[in-house]
């Protein structure tokens, strides 16, 4: 339970968020600015 | 409602949005600058630019009146509209921004003209039916804007809708993009910092999140669960897993691929933003989504617990973050500025809106179509003239206020999808799409839309959101009229970046030295 929320709800939840976060860091990373 | 340090406040606020159009006003020396800002925008304008131009009415005033009667299970819309900021940004603008440079694009549909060699058909019919939706999406912020004044100072609503309709109107038609830029700057900028310092208060007032989700999981316990359960139950149990794919795609390619959000790429002054600006516009508009949300759950669990009692309205659901501030905020100074961050929300997209519908129809219909010989001059006369008409006509329909707020804006919302979606990423990524297959994707895509649209509000309910149909039959029909006919020419391709790639393809198509694959020595295609 966290902010008394099930278990499930808050993992799935911020499992998304972080996932899109790391996602978009890794485009930031990838990306090739022209010369 | 309204004491004097809210009218001061509002009446400050509008005088700084019309000095900035003032301001904008005196940079604008042609239609580039009116449509584009002079392509000058840079990384922070740009990225809060885009964020806004999706961040509407819906933002403060439906997403938590979706999260007052959902609870949890619509918390995605929180990760899928911030989403759509960076799904545009890299899906569209990487090569949409580098084509529209060396190509010489104002806006989308001079892209499709090129990509599809279309000049006519395609091109008046992506700019009627860009006006279309946009018009429709008007309608929505106008009511939105009209709850904010009707309830802030007791006035009749044509009157609410008439004095917002003035302002932005004005602004909008004196500085083109430039003043709706910097406007949204300033806007973003108030929303931003209002939500982070109004929602927390609100919160706190209904006990905190862990006694929040205490009382709302009393009210139905799938209210603290990720998704309903399949099939819906009640009428507010509708985001079942099904029903939440559909809710992606509608929100993040939907408002992606919405014309007043995507023309937006086109005016970024530098490739290099597009490296960051996904991410940083996810983050800031997910903070903000979150916390409006959870000023909803806040608002139900104060309703449910007898503190407060919304509005008796068809929408009072809409209402809850507006009651929920008043209850949590007797500090007369932040009130009056809770009721400048609405309206910066509203207007910021209201602004680009109108702007978009404007430019669509002087440039693309009125230049390129009716009267390939008007000068400068005439094509910013006429898209002037289609603001204030455009303005007057939506003003007209908002004044019968929407059933619900966010209902209207999400039909608006699905024509857009299923009318650009395809036709935009096909063209980018698939070499194969044609010209026909582009026209048969949108005709289908709009008239699917308005027909499921239709269904699943007035005859039955559909398992998932109608636009994914209307999504569907698109797509179908540009694989299969394209299959049907020639494929545009390997030169036009090559030009417009086609292929599936977003920022250089592995290996160029043309016999080019290496890393000049995409070079154009061409003139811009666009008639002078």
């Amino acid at each position: 339970m966290f902010i008394a929320l099930p278990f499930h709800t808050g993992a799935i939840v911020g499992g998304t968020v972080a996932l899109v976060v790391v996602l978009l860091a890794l485009w930031g990373l990838r990306f090739k600015e022209a010369a | 409602m309204a004491d004097l340090i809210t009218l001061a406040l509002i009446v400050l606020y509008f005088v700084v949005l019309i000095g900035i159009g003032s301001w904008a006003s005196k940079k604008i020396k042609n239609t580039e600058d009116y449509i584009l800002a002079g392509r000058s925008l840079g990384f922070w304008v740009f990225t809060i630019l885009i964020v806004c131009s999706i961040c509407s009415g819906m933002t403060l005033l439906g997403v938590s009146g979706f999260g007052y009667t959902s609870g949890w299970p619509g918390i995605w819309e929180q990760i899928f509209v911030p989403l759509a900021a960076s799904f545009c940004i890299i899906f569209f603008g990487v090569k949409l921004n580098a084509i529209g440079k060396t190509r010489g694009y104002l806006t989308i549909q001079d892209y499709l003209a090129e990509r599809f060699e279309s000049p006519r058909a395609l091109r008046g019919l992506s700019a009627i039916a860009g006006i279309v939706v946009s018009l429709i999406y008007l309608v929505g912020q106008y009511a939105a804007i009209s709850i904010v004044l009707v309830w802030l100072f007791n006035i009749p609503h044509w009157q609410a809708l008439l004095i917002a309709g003035v302002i932005i109107t004005a602004y909008t038609v004196v500085g083109g993009l430039y003043a709706v830029s910097w406007t949204t700057l300033f806007q973003g900028g108030i929303l931003i910092l209002g939500v982070l310092l109004m929602a927390p208060p609100v919160i706190m007032s209904a006990g905190g999140l862990d006694h929040i989700n205490t009382v709302i999981a009393g009210i139905d316990p799938n209210f603290v669960e990720p998704w309903f359960p399949s099939p819906a139950y009640a009428s507010y149990a509708y985001a079942t897993p099904e029903f939440l794919v559909s809710f992606g795609i509608l929100l993040m390619v939907g408002l992606a691929c919405a014309p007043h959000v995507i023309n937006n790429v086109l005016a970024a002054k530098e490739a290099r933003y597009f490296k960051w600006a996904p991410l940083v516009a996810f983050l800031i508009y997910a903070v903000v989504m979150f916390l409006v949300k959870f000023t909803g759950f806040a608002v139900r669990s104060l309703v449910e617990e007898g503190t407060i009692v919304l509005p008796d309205a068809v929408n009072a659901q809409d209402f809850a973050f507006i009651v929920g501030v008043e209850n949590a905020m007797p500090n007369v100074a932040l009130w009056a500025l809770f009721a400048v961050i609405v309206l910066a929300a509203v207007m910021s997209t209201t602004d680009r809106l109108m702007l978009t519908v404007g430019t669509s129809f002087a440039w693309d219909v009125y230049k390129n179509i009716l009267r390939p010989s008007a000068t400068d001059r005439e094509v910013l006369l006429v898209s002037k003239v289609t603001i204030i008409l455009g303005a007057g006509g939506t003003l007209l329909l908002a004044i019968n206020p929407p059933e619900m707020l966010a209902w209207l804006i999400w039909m608006g919302i699905g024509v857009m999808l299923a009318t650009f979606a395809v036709p935009l990423l096909a063209g980018l990524y698939w070499r194969g799409a044609t010209g026909e297959g582009a026209i048969a994707s949108m005709a289908v895509g709009l008239v699917a839309a308005g027909i499921f649209g239709y269904y699943s509000k007035f005859v039955g309910s559909l398992p998932v959101h109608f636009s994914l149909y209307a999504l569907v039959l698109s797509a179908v029909a540009m694989v299969v009229a394209s299959l049907m006919t020639a494929k545009n020419s390997a030169e036009i391709l090559d030009n417009t970046r086609t292929g599936w790639f977003i920022q250089s393809p592995g290996q160029p198509s043309r016999k080019t030295s290496p890393g000049d694959a995409w070079r154009v020595d061409q003139d811009s295609p666009r008639q002078q």
